[in-house]
């Protein structure tokens, strides 16, 4: 197991350095994304600002493809707000993990929340304790956002498509793949990951990815139920002494 | 599109994808969330990543692409992988060869 932290830089380059592996699937997106973009008609600079403040390869895609089809402003905008859905609920898990935080800290860490470094905070906070989780999860931010942001860039220099054969793209589900196991500890959470990911399954054909919110609420609905139902089975198979109490 | 509404679009983008971000964990520094909800965020993780996952194993183009479909079992060894080593670039390098190979042989 690696060595405990003693200090929030370490704790800031071991989210840096944990975090590696997941940023290499990060490219071929970026690179797409910067595609996408020559394609709806932005010019390089237009495509890298947008990576550089966005920030969400998801929403970018789609307000991409969207903008490419001559779609109107509220309409591209209302397809973004509804594929970053899910980050309302990734702010609100990640609240407490990041509360030591104060002053620009809290919008900068806000600003480098994505899928990979609020998966991993989430999975090493007992380990990590709560002074630096902020900082790990900090750490993990940076790399994904330069990776983002310079492939993005190098997409739209390159233009030339990536060749589909190379499935490169297979890399992102792979890395997220590696983030769900560790979160399935116990029935519940099972539950919750098999709905989710059917439900998401199911209704890929919806647009603006909307499948995979409707999934995770649907698979958070599963995860919540059935731990409630265990418990009130615990309390129905507990001896009558325990619920009178002391 | 004219370079008005390209702007217009990515600071509005911009806009939005930091406002998801940041006032849900701003607005927790102030009021406590119902027991309820608390306990329904613990699910997030496992049901978000599940529906980033299943569909890159299950869909081909936004379609079931059923078994004849080289991602899945491409995906089903890198998660053999990556729960018995619990390593992630071994998992992606295992999961991409595999693919690689699959498509190769034809799959």
């Amino acid at each position: 197991m690696s060595p405990s932290l003693n200090s929030p830089k370490a704790a800031f380059w071991r989210g840096f350095v944990e975090i590696l592996p997941m940023t290499i699937g990060v490219i071929p997106f970026g690179l797409v994304t910067g595609i996408a973009g020559l394609k709806a008609g932005l010019s390089t600079l237009e495509i890298t600002l947008m990576s550089a403040l966005v920030f969400a390869g998801a929403s970018q895609l789609v307000a991409l493809q969207l903008m490419h089809s001559g779609a109107a402003v509220p309409l591209v905008l209302l397809a973004g707000l509804v594929v970053n859905l899910r980050y309302v609920m990734y702010s609100s898990a990640i609240a407490r993990h990041l509360e030591p935080f104060r002053g620009w800290l809290k919008p900068l860490a806000a600003f480098l929340l994505v899928d990979q470094n609020f998966a991993l905070t989430i999975g090493r906070y007992r380990q990590l304790g709560p002074s630096f989780t902020p900082w790990y999860f900090l750490g993990g931010g940076v790399p994904q956002y330069i990776a983002w942001v310079s492939s993005t860039y190098l997409g739209a220099l390159l233009g030339a498509r990536v060749p589909e054969r190379w499935g490169l793209e297979f890399a992102i589900p792979l890395g997220f793949m590696v983030l769900l196991l560790p979160a399935l500890h116990d029935r519940p959470s099972l539950a919750a990951a098999l709905v989710g990911g059917l439900v998401a399954t199911a209704l890929v054909g919806l647009p603006y990815r909307a499948g995979l919110f409707v999934g995770a609420v649907a698979g958070i609905a599963a995860g919540v139920w059935l731990e409630n139902r265990r418990r009130g089975r615990a309390w129905e198979d507990a001896p009558q002494e325990m619920k009178e109490g002391p | 599109m004219t370079s008005l509404d390209i702007w217009l679009n990515i600071l509005g983008l911009a806009l939005i994808a930091f406002a998801v971000r940041y006032y849900p964990m701003a607005l927790l520094e102030r009021f406590r969330l119902p027991p309820r909800v608390q306990q329904g965020l613990r699910y997030v993780p496992a049901a978000t990543l599940a529906g980033l996952v299943f569909p890159a194993l299950l869909t081909h183009n936004g379609q079931w692409a059923g078994p004849a479909h080289p991602e899945l079992w491409a995906g089903l060894v890198a998660a053999l992988v990556a729960w018995r080593f619990k390593n992630a670039l071994l998992t992606i390098g295992v999961g991409l060869l595999a693919l690689w190979l699959l498509r190769s042989a034809g799959l």
